[in-house]
């Protein structure tokens, strides 16, 4: 509107000329220069523009400034601090004035948009009003001393002295960064960013739109200090792993995530677009309010609702390519037959290739199944206005992503459409219902896996093998059903056997697809029964569907892998969550004092049910045929399904107390009932007190005017964890066990307990202590935020062994502690000084964790393993959880001498079976000789410290960001060469092995007899710095400008370019340093991991 | 609000609930029988091939060198105390015990008929017994449990004395056999009779006593050879087993359950398996599969595809006279199939032909390698024959063991032999040979015996494809022939697991 009237002022002025003026923005500098202020304007306002100058030396500064600014229709009001925000002079209506009245119009600062709906205060009364849709206000009964007080959600709060004025136009800036009149949700309810007393970390919508995710969970990586994101793997739709202040559990580590209030099992379903904020709550006293489920942290994800005014339309979307950015280098067909031949001769064994052969390259495996160019695209468009009664916001969007392994066997497509509705019925009754419905369709591959996955095959079939085998010869020993493509039969290794298997053929005979349905809907009600008392209700529904096809086709991919019979199979699984909250708050203001107190009650059930069905051989082979009605074999039908319950009741209230906001003070308690513990401890209550001193607010630091926040706050308080499964704490009848009588072979059931029982099972309880300081200078233009923690679990929920002869599974029992002690900073600065703009941001996070109890008699929880070599991670007392528990080396046994003088006291040779070449081992418990006790903490998968660099800037309609993150000081285990199948290809690097006195001494001879166990005892050899430094995303865009879009009749219009994972920085040899897994047990190992693709996208937002 | 959690599970039983009638006493002590079947708890480690592979009729075998090194080091009888399989079978043989434990602490409270008490409780005994002894001559030293522990405070167990271990089977088979009945209907055929408990203690005593050279106790008896020959006698005499006419026959599918068999282990293609991550929870007996030879056109052979375990040795085969037509039914030579054959580890040229891919078994349904029904003829009557044989001749009477001899070598066609203890044993390898029966009569015949057969120095043989050092195999007396207790039992037990000796 401002656009139009203010383009035909600019025409007049191209009239003039040019030796009567000066350039505008240089003289605005100049000034910004003289008095030491600040001008705030958007570039465009005033770039290019020349205006007219008398020098008499004798004006204000401000009428220096309105003479600048007028011809162009420019206005400039005063902000604070010796700064001036430029904008557009308002639409002057023809008023007539009334002594006492004010009106004015309120605008947003850096565009120059009205804003409707923003609050007005008459300080120190009640008097007040609100912006209109123009974003025109009126207030009556002014009087000429008074104070006007704005204030709208997302903008920095405003007061202005009345003065004796008639009529005030008040520009809001944006609330740039955590500024601390932000609104934040806490759990039940809002607070202010600075009556915040716990550790809250917040991701805005901006946030996220400038560097679009595919995942909600990514929203989260790098951007907030203490919350380590590691994607599992590449894979599209593979879920993250989220871990808030360290793994508190050797279970389930995963935080609690609530969407719009609802509690809900995961949120794959969520469109990131779709987004408003979320919030970490990482300390203890913050999550209390969520008790029993929230020792992991708690995330609250609020998603986007309309606004009162114009209907808005936005798209949203990008489409782009990914590529793998990495190959592993591997050894080509010479350098393998050579070593196969080194391996064999060493073992004393016949060479298995003809000495000298020189075969150029060989396959390139890797290369064979990398997908080039894979392409993804998301597509979002959101409907969203409303009247000052009622907002709504809908939206609908399509992401699909192709895998750049697998092609469509590794695909993810997501489709999402939500309604998000408010009404204010009347002054004290409102409503509203927020509907989301996803669907999502994925197929997988194995991946991580060194059973068969395709990654791992690759790194390990042999370079000799074609991928199509073309030899009529060799054609003459294929089994019928080999996997054959276009005719062409896949080509069957004669050296590597085993799991390893053309990784082409895997794919082809590979067929899983899930489809998930999910509907989340929450309705709630609120009602102000006494000024300041608001009763709301809330019922949230979350129903979920998931079904599971697979099928396996009758194949043969070596001797070892192949199907005779194929099958066809199909699970579906419902949840049915309900869930149902009452809740009291009341507010008040006592002079100074500010109470805010709320009680609520809160239940919840889960219902789940299963059906399994399969069926044999299929009469067609295609797997777009495979259902079970195609299967053949009427005998084979199988069917399975069960059901449980799962039910949580709690009580909860928390009291704020807030002393002239300067002290703060709260208190937090949950009773938690739950139905997966018996009655011997169902109940369990979970308390927290923070407390909070805002320094700034004291009149001693009035002097420091560059500080506006300084705030110290502590925090204590107790969560639970309940991730367990149902009914660990009886024992259920496990009917599985039967035995087959009599000729015809009559299957008769058998039922046992399934594990021994523990009636006495509690909740994990997880204590946290925080302290933190929160420091704003510049009027919050820098912001620096630390935290020190420690956060100490007991009674861990794990299934430790039991000794085997007590001959069942073992219980779950409370059997472990662990603790999580950590420092996080972050600190951002940002400048919007002139055209150019930038902001930078850092955080760090450092935790160290430590097992500090196992309550088994062994005090040890094993975890994962690699291939036949038995456990690689365990949790243990005085170590990480996970840690990688193995041998320590000590270099290469150069010749016999040094075997021979590795002795024992007994004089005994310590590691009687090696030769030159051998690994020696350290005997770190002295008992001279190698065995169990001399393994140690060899490397910590878990990073000692994680990080994020946000980095953005703006010149005139070009804007740019950078945003990298990354980990320090965590291992990784390279599980990547399966060294038990000898024959099996190995990274170029193991060319440096030993091969003669001095050659080597850090890697062992290759033989196939590894009797020494330089391969088989896991050792620190397979360890290496996972450290990395990524750029994440970078991205260039365009706003086109307003004079265009006018013609177009479109709002704003932005286009960019991004880049994903362009560069990593990381001494790791693998293809990826960035290893989750869903257990804390499994974390950091490396069994050719499906890598994070490099994509570029290009991307187009329109808001009409 | 108390009532709002108290969720009972939807579709499972509780042990709160359970044990309560006659069906769920049937359910709970056919889960016993179960366990019989259990040959993958870790690994691989069906006890018969195992042992076989133990002893000097067999290698291990397998693809490669890399395909079962555990199998391996139990063929050169160089064995890490990390070795899956054998905490597979201590596993698997306390899972036994402990259902069988449980049934009998439950089968009291049960409301029951008394004859159905009294049967079930015998067949629970039995089977105890038949646990612990696999367990007791694979690894020596074994804490012995009797009650489910079902408290963590009696995790803690202390190694028995094998003597009170040999107590508890004896004690436990006398107590079941008055109460095992002569005879179960043909759908029941499977469970276990009176024979079978009296065949198993026979053999317990020749184990026990070969090897301690003790009379086996008994609770508040004595097994001795008078005894133990008694058991014997009443199976040749009064129970109706006989030997079949054709030994060619014997390992077929139609001869299970036949006359000859008097304790059989079933399994079937009937319940049709696809779980690799759970294969003991299918009825298919993985030792077929894994015997198998590995051709690679099974379309052309009368064989599927195996994986090559077990390789047989020439040593057994020249054990046999050529004309002995046992040595064509034990034995799959490789010039009998018709296409190729995948060259796999220890490569002799010689399968077994009892208990493999025959495709006369091959399963109707399932995953091909997890539901061969195959049974395991754990108890023969040619065994029973044999085994009173040896103990008349111990007795010094060895004219009362002729009959028995001659009857297994007439039933083959071959000439009588004296009945002398060299020949009775020569004649268990020759009758047995491949059923998981060599290893365990070479032990009880002492250190030397079992040192002298097992010890095979480097070197190939007519059919053997490898290199002369996978065929050595060198008998480590030091372990006296038994297993480790598995490492990760003894790093849990607080120290009250000590390993064997020569680990």
């Amino acid at each position: 509107k401002q656009g139009t009237q203010y383009a035909s002022s600019e025409d007049i002025l191209s009239g003039q000329s040019i030796e009567q003026t000066v350039d505008l923005e240089k003289k605005l500098n100049q000034l910004e220069e003289e008095y030491n202020i600040s001008f705030l304007y958007r570039s465009s306002l005033v770039q290019g523009k020349r205006s007219p100058v008398k020098v008499t030396g004798k004006e204000t500064l401000q009428e220096k400034i309105k003479m600048l600014l007028e011809p162009h229709g420019l206005v400039s009001s005063y902000l604070d601090k010796r700064t001036f925000v430029i904008s557009l002079s308002p639409i002057r209506e023809l008023e007539v004035l009334i002594a006492d009245t004010v009106s004015g119009i309120v605008m947003d600062g850096s565009t120059g948009e009205t804003l409707p709906g923003v609050n007005i205060l008459v300080k120190g009364t009640t008097k007040g009003t609100a912006t209109d849709i123009n974003g025109s206000y009126r207030l009556t009964n002014v009087g000429d001393q008074d104070t006007l007080v704005f204030s709208f959600l997302g903008f920095q709060t405003k007061e202005i002295a009345v003065d004796g004025r008639n009529r005030i136009d008040v520009q809001l800036m944006e609330s740039i960064l955590m500024l601390s009149d932000e609104l934040v949700v806490v759990g039940y309810g809002t607070q202010k960013r600075s009556e915040i007393t716990g550790s809250v970390a917040s991701v805005s919508a901006e946030d996220i739109e400038k560097v679009p995710v595919l995942r909600v969970e990514q929203a989260l990586q790098g951007r907030t200090a203490g919350v380590y994101v590691a994607n599992q793997s590449g894979q599209p739709g593979e879920m993250p792993t989220v871990r808030i202040r360290g793994a508190g559990t050797t279970g389930n580590a995963d935080p609690l995530y609530v969407v719009d209030g609802m509690p809900v099992g995961g949120i794959d379903y969520l469109n990131p677009g779709n987004i408003a904020s979320m919030e970490v709550l990482k300390d203890a006293a913050s999550a209390a309010i969520y008790g029993a489920r929230a020792a992991n942290g708690v995330v609250l994800i609020t998603t986007k609702s309309g606004q009162p005014g114009e209907t808005k339309v936005r798209y949203e979307g990008y489409a782009g390519i990914q590529n793998g950015w990495k190959e592993m280098n591997v050894l080509n067909a010479s350098q393998y037959m050579m070593m196969m031949n080194e391996g064999a001769a060493n073992a004393g064994l016949s060479l298995p290739f003809p000495v000298g052969q020189n075969v150029s390259g060989g396959t390139d495996w890797q290369s064979a199944i990398f997908n080039e160019n894979a392409p993804m695209m998301n597509h979002q468009i959101t409907i969203s206005g409303g009247n000052d009664r009622t907002t709504y916001s809908s939206g609908l969007s399509l992401f699909s992503q192709e895998g750049i392994v697998g092609g469509d066997k590794s695909q993810f497509d997501r489709y999402t459409f939500n309604l998000k509705l408010d009404n204010d019925v009347s002054d004290v009754f409102r409503f509203g219902n927020s509907f989301n419905y996803s669907r999502i369709d994925r197929n997988a591959v194995l991946s991580n896996s060194e059973w068969g996955s395709p990654l791992s095959n690759a790194l390990n079939m042999d370079p000799l093998t074609p991928i199509y085998e073309l030899d009529e010869d060799d054609l003459q020993g294929y089994p019928s059903h080999s996997v054959q493509n276009d005719g062409l039969y896949y080509g069957i290794s004669n050296y590597v056997a085993q799991e390893i298997v053309n990784p082409l053929a895997r794919l082809q005979v590979t067929n899983g697809n899930t489809q998930v349905d999910k509907l989340v809907n929450n309705l709630y009600a609120e009602y102000e029964v006494l000024p300041n008392m608001v009763v709301r209700s809330n019922l949230g529904i979350d129903a979920a569907f998931v079904q599971n096809d697979n099928y396996v086709p009758v194949y043969y991919l070596n001797s070892a892998q192949s199907n005779d019979n194929s099958l066809v199979s199909k699970t579906e699984n419902r949840w049915f969550t309900w869930n149902f909250e009452n809740t009291i708050s009341y507010e008040q203001d006592f002079n100074k004092h500010n109470i805010n107190l709320l009680g609520g009650i809160s239940a919840q059930q889960v219902h789940f049910e299963d059906l399994f069905g399969s069926k044999a051989n299929l009469l067609m082979t295609d797997p777009q045929n495979a259902w079970i009605n195609v299967g053949s074999d009427e005998e084979s039908m199988t069917a399975a399904g069960g059901a449980y319950d799962e039910k949580l009741l709690s009580y909860f209230g928390r009291a704020s107390y807030n002393f002239n906001d300067k002290y703060l003070l709260t208190g937090i308690l949950r009773v938690d009932g739950s139905s997966k513990f018996g009655s011997n401890n169902r109940y369990a209550v979970f308390p927290s007190v923070s407390a909070g001193w805002v320094m700034s607010n004291e009149s001693f630091m009035d002097d420091f005017e560059v500080i506006n926040l300084l705030k110290l706050r502590a925090s204590w308080g107790q969560n639970g964890n309940q991730n367990i499964g149902n009914f660990a704490y009886t024992s259920t009848i496990a009917t599985g066990n039967g035995y087959s009588f009599g000729p015809d072979e009559q299957f008769t059931t058998g039922s046992i307990p399934s594990s021994v029982s523990n009636p006495n099972l509690k909740w994990e309880t997880s204590e946290q202590l925080d302290i933190g300081v929160d420091l704003g200078l510049w009027n919050d233009q820098l912001m620096i935020k630390s935290d020190y923690y420690i956060k100490k679990t007991k009674g861990l929920l794990v299934q430790a062994p039991i000794p085997g002869h007590v001959g069942n599974n073992a219980p779950v029992v409370n059997g472990g502690s662990v603790q999580n002690e950590g420092i996080e900073l972050s600190v951002d600065y940002r400048n919007y000084r002139n055209e150019f703009g930038y902001n930078v941001g850092a955080n760090v996070a450092f935790n160290r964790n430590e097992v500090t109890h196992i309550g088994n008699a062994e005090g040890i929880i094993t975890g994962a393993g690699f291939a036949t070599y038995g456990i690689v991670t365990r949790a243990d007392v005085g170590n990480p959880i996970g840690y990688f528990w193995g041998y320590e080396t000590d270099g290469i046994f150069q010749n016999q001498q040094e075997i021979d003088n590795y002795v024992n006291e007994s004089g005994n040779l310590i590691q009687p079976l090696a030769q030159p070449g051998d690994v020696r081992f350290r005997d770190l418990d002295g008992d001279g000789q190698i065995d169990d006790g001399d393994r140690t903490m060899i490397g910590n998968p878990t990073p000692d410290m994680t990080f994020g660099i946000n980095m953005g800037a703006n010149y005139k309609q070009f804007d740019l960001s950078v945003f990298m993150q990354g980990t320090f000081g965590n291992d990784i285990f390279n599980a990547t060469r399966r060294h038990d199948l000898t024959t099996s290809n190995m990274p170029v690097r193991y060319l440096n092995r030993w091969t003669g006195e001095g050659t080597s001494n850090e890697l062992p001879r290759f033989t196939w007899n590894d009797s020494n166990g330089n391969w088989t005892k896991i050792s620190d050899l397979y360890v290496e710095d996972g450290s990395y430094l990524r750029i994440k995303n970078i991205q260039v865009g365009y706003n086109f400008s307003p004079r265009l879009l006018e013609t177009l009749k479109l709002e704003t219009v932005r286009i960019y370019v991004a880049a994903d994972n362009l560069y990593t920085l990381t001494g790791y040899s693998g293809f990826d340093p960035e290893i989750g897994a869903a257990s804390p047990l499994n974390i950091g190992i490396d069994r050719g991991i499906y890598p994070q693709a490099r994509s570029y996208r290009v991307g187009l937002n329109i808001n009409f | 609000c108390e009532n709002f959690l108290a969720e009972e599970p939807l579709d499972q039983r509780v042990e709160e609930n359970f044990y309560k009638t006659e069906q769920d006493a049937q359910e709970a002590l056919v889960a016993i029988y179960d366990v019989l079947q259990w040959n993958t708890v870790i690994g691989y480690h069906v006890p018969e091939m195992l042992s076989d592979i133990a002893s000097d009729d067999a290698y291990a075998g397998g693809a490669s060198r890399n395909d079962a090194p555990n199998i391996i080091e139990v063929d050169q009888h160089n064995i890490r105390t990390t070795n899956g399989e054998v905490h597979g079978l201590w596993k698997k043989y306390y899972t036994g015990i402990y259902r069988a434990n449980k049934y009998l602490q439950q089968i009291e409270n049960i409301e029951a008929g008394d004859a159905f008490k009294s049967r079930t409780i015998a067949e629970a005994k039995f089977l105890r017994a038949y646990f612990y002894f696999d367990l007791v001559r694979f690894f020596e030293n074994v804490p012995l449990i009797t009650t489910p522990l079902d408290n963590p405070d009696e995790y803690s167990q202390p190694q028995a004395e094998p003597v009170a271990v040999y107590n508890q089977i004896g004690k436990d088979l006398m107590e079941a056999i008055p109460d095992l009945p002569e005879s179960v209907a043909t759908n029941q055929q499977g469970r276990i009779t009176k024979w079978a408990g009296e065949a198993l203690l026979g053999r317990v005593y020749l184990f026990y006593n070969g090897v301690y050279g003790q009379d086996l106790p008994a609770g508040d008896q004595t097994v001795d050879r008078t005894v133990a020959l008694q058991m014997l006698e009443d199976v040749i005499n009064n129970s109706g087993h006989g030997l079949m006419t054709d030994y060619s026959n014997l390992f077929t599918p139609e001869s299970e359950f036949s006359v000859e068999s008097v304790f059989e282990i079933t399994y079937s293609d009937s319940r049709p398996w696809w779980d690799w991550g759970y294969i003991q929870g299918g009825e298919g007996y993985i030792a077929a599969q894994m015997q198998g030879p590995r051709v690679t056109q099974p379309t052309e052979e009368n064989y599927q595809r195996g994986w090559s375990f077990s390789t047989v040795t020439q040593e057994l085969i020249n054990a046999f006279d050529p004309a002995d037509p046992r040595l064509e039914a034990t034995v799959l030579f490789e010039d009998e199939l018709n296409g190729g054959l995948t060259i796999g580890y220890q490569h002799t040229g010689n399968f077994t032909q009892k208990y493999t891919t025959h495709k006369a078994y091959t399963p109707s349904e399932g995953q091909l390698e997890l539901n061969w029904g195959n049974n395991y003829r754990a108890i023969r009557y040619a065994d029973v024959l044999l085994m009173a044989a040896e103990l008349h001749v111990k007795d010094g009477n060895p004219e009362s063991a002729r009959p028995y001899l001659d009857a297994v070598r007439n039933r083959v066609e071959m000439p009588t032999v004296e009945p002398t203890l060299d020949n009775i044993y020569q004649e268990r390898r020759l009758e047995l040979a491949l059923e998981g029966q060599r290893y365990w009569d070479l032990l009880r015949r002492g250190q030397d015996v079992a040192e002298s057969y097992i010890n095979v120095p480097a070197g190939t043989k007519a059919n053997y494809v490898g290199d002369d050092l996978d065929f050595k195999v060198q008998y480590d007396a030091s372990t006296k022939g038994f297993l480790p207790i598995p490492q990760s039992e003894i790093d849990i037990s607080n120290g009250n697991l000590i390993q064997n000796d020569g680990y």
